[in-house]
């Protein structure tokens, strides 16, 4: 079973998608924003998500997600959690910017 | 490394510095000031949005962790302390890089590549600065020295720890050296003429020199002395 991948669509894939729509000329403006917010989470993002999962903090099951493996980490981390990840952090931040702007 | 507190020592450890980075330079703290409601809404929104879906993720086996290596304390007993406590750190710091860089980049400017450009310019400097030592003649002395020192601590093998303190001996003496060739530099062209409140500068900036010198030489006396007796004897 995908569970990993299947969560990452509903929670990460599908509030991404909504808010994304809302700010979506601010995605456009900030390009520079958004590619260094990537730029950290696959370098600083990958070397703790790396250590903690060398050191025994957390680990992911295989059972439980797509089998594909990179560097000890599931592929869904690197194209799910860091990619949609980072959108979140930033159409938060985003949405509620234009929204406070607004009141 | 952290054994119960590896989880919430890892989230400080790559947090923190960053946020200090972010937060302490008096340039982008007024900024941020300006922008402290959305990065506190953001910060708090993200952490409640994290602490109620990262427990589904446990509980059906996305992910697991280890009981030793977390605090296993759950707040109200849905969520460890641990998770609350990584999607704050996570939120206010990239709540604050967006707020900076989105008030930079409507400004037409790259904040990341000008504090790079400004890094790699403050290292050409402090290179370039270097060349002091070549044009003083107490420099060229304490540096002909320091060679000295690393030669006899390769060839008498001294252990890590009599590494450290021949390292910071060095590193002392010469730091002092070149800051106080600076010094002489600045009050020479200051002023042509005596001056006793230069004069008094420029002393007390040689024994700057003078007192990490001493110093220095105690280490090498206390490391080496016993060590160039027997090769000697």
């Amino acid at each position: 079973m995908y569970v990993y991948l299947i969560y990452l669509l509903i929670f990460f894939a599908i509030p991404v998608g909504i808010l994304g729509w809302l700010v979506r000329k601010d995605l456009i403006r900030y390009k520079r924003t958004i590619l260094w917010c990537l730029a950290f989470i696959y370098t600083m993002g990958w070397v703790w998500d790396w250590l903690s999962v060398k050191t025994g903090v957390w680990r992911y099951d295989s059972a439980e997600t797509v089998g594909l493996w990179l560097d000890g980490l599931p592929v869904e981390e690197f194209v799910g959690f860091y990619l949609l990840g980072a959108f979140l952090l930033i159409t938060v931040f985003l949405a509620i910017r234009r929204k406070l702007k607004h009141v | 490394m952290f054994d119960h507190l590896s989880y919430i020592g890892y989230t400080l450890l790559f947090c923190v510095p960053p946020l200090l980075l972010i937060w302490l330079r008096r340039e982008f703290f007024e900024i941020l000031v300006g922008n402290l409601r959305t990065i506190f809404l953001s910060t708090i929104i993200l952490t409640i949005y994290g602490s109620l879906i990262w427990p589904i993720a446990l509980k059906y086996g996305a992910w697991a962790y280890s009981s030793e290596k977390i605090s296993n304390v759950k707040l109200m007993g849905l969520v460890f302390i641990d998770d609350v406590i990584w999607w704050i750190f996570i939120g206010l710091i990239f709540s604050s890089f967006i707020s900076l860089s989105t008030y930079y980049e409507d400004r037409g400017v790259d904040i990341v590549w000008r504090e790079i450009r400004g890094l790699l310019a403050s290292f050409r400097n402090a290179l370039r600065g270097l060349r002091i030592i070549t044009l003083e003649r107490n420099s060229t002395i304490h540096v002909a020295i320091a060679v000295f020192v690393l030669l006899e601590g390769v060839l008498f093998r001294i252990s890590k720890m009599e590494w450290l303190f021949v390292m910071v001996a060095i590193g002392a003496v010469l730091g002092f050296e070149i800051l106080n060739s600076a010094v002489e530099r600045l009050a020479a062209k200051y002023s042509a003429q005596q001056d006793a409140e230069i004069g008094l500068i420029k002393d007390a900036a040689a024994a700057g020199v003078l007192v990490a010198s001493a110093a220095a030489a105690v280490i090498g006396f206390v490391i080496f002395m016993s060590r160039i007796l027997r090769f000697l004897l």
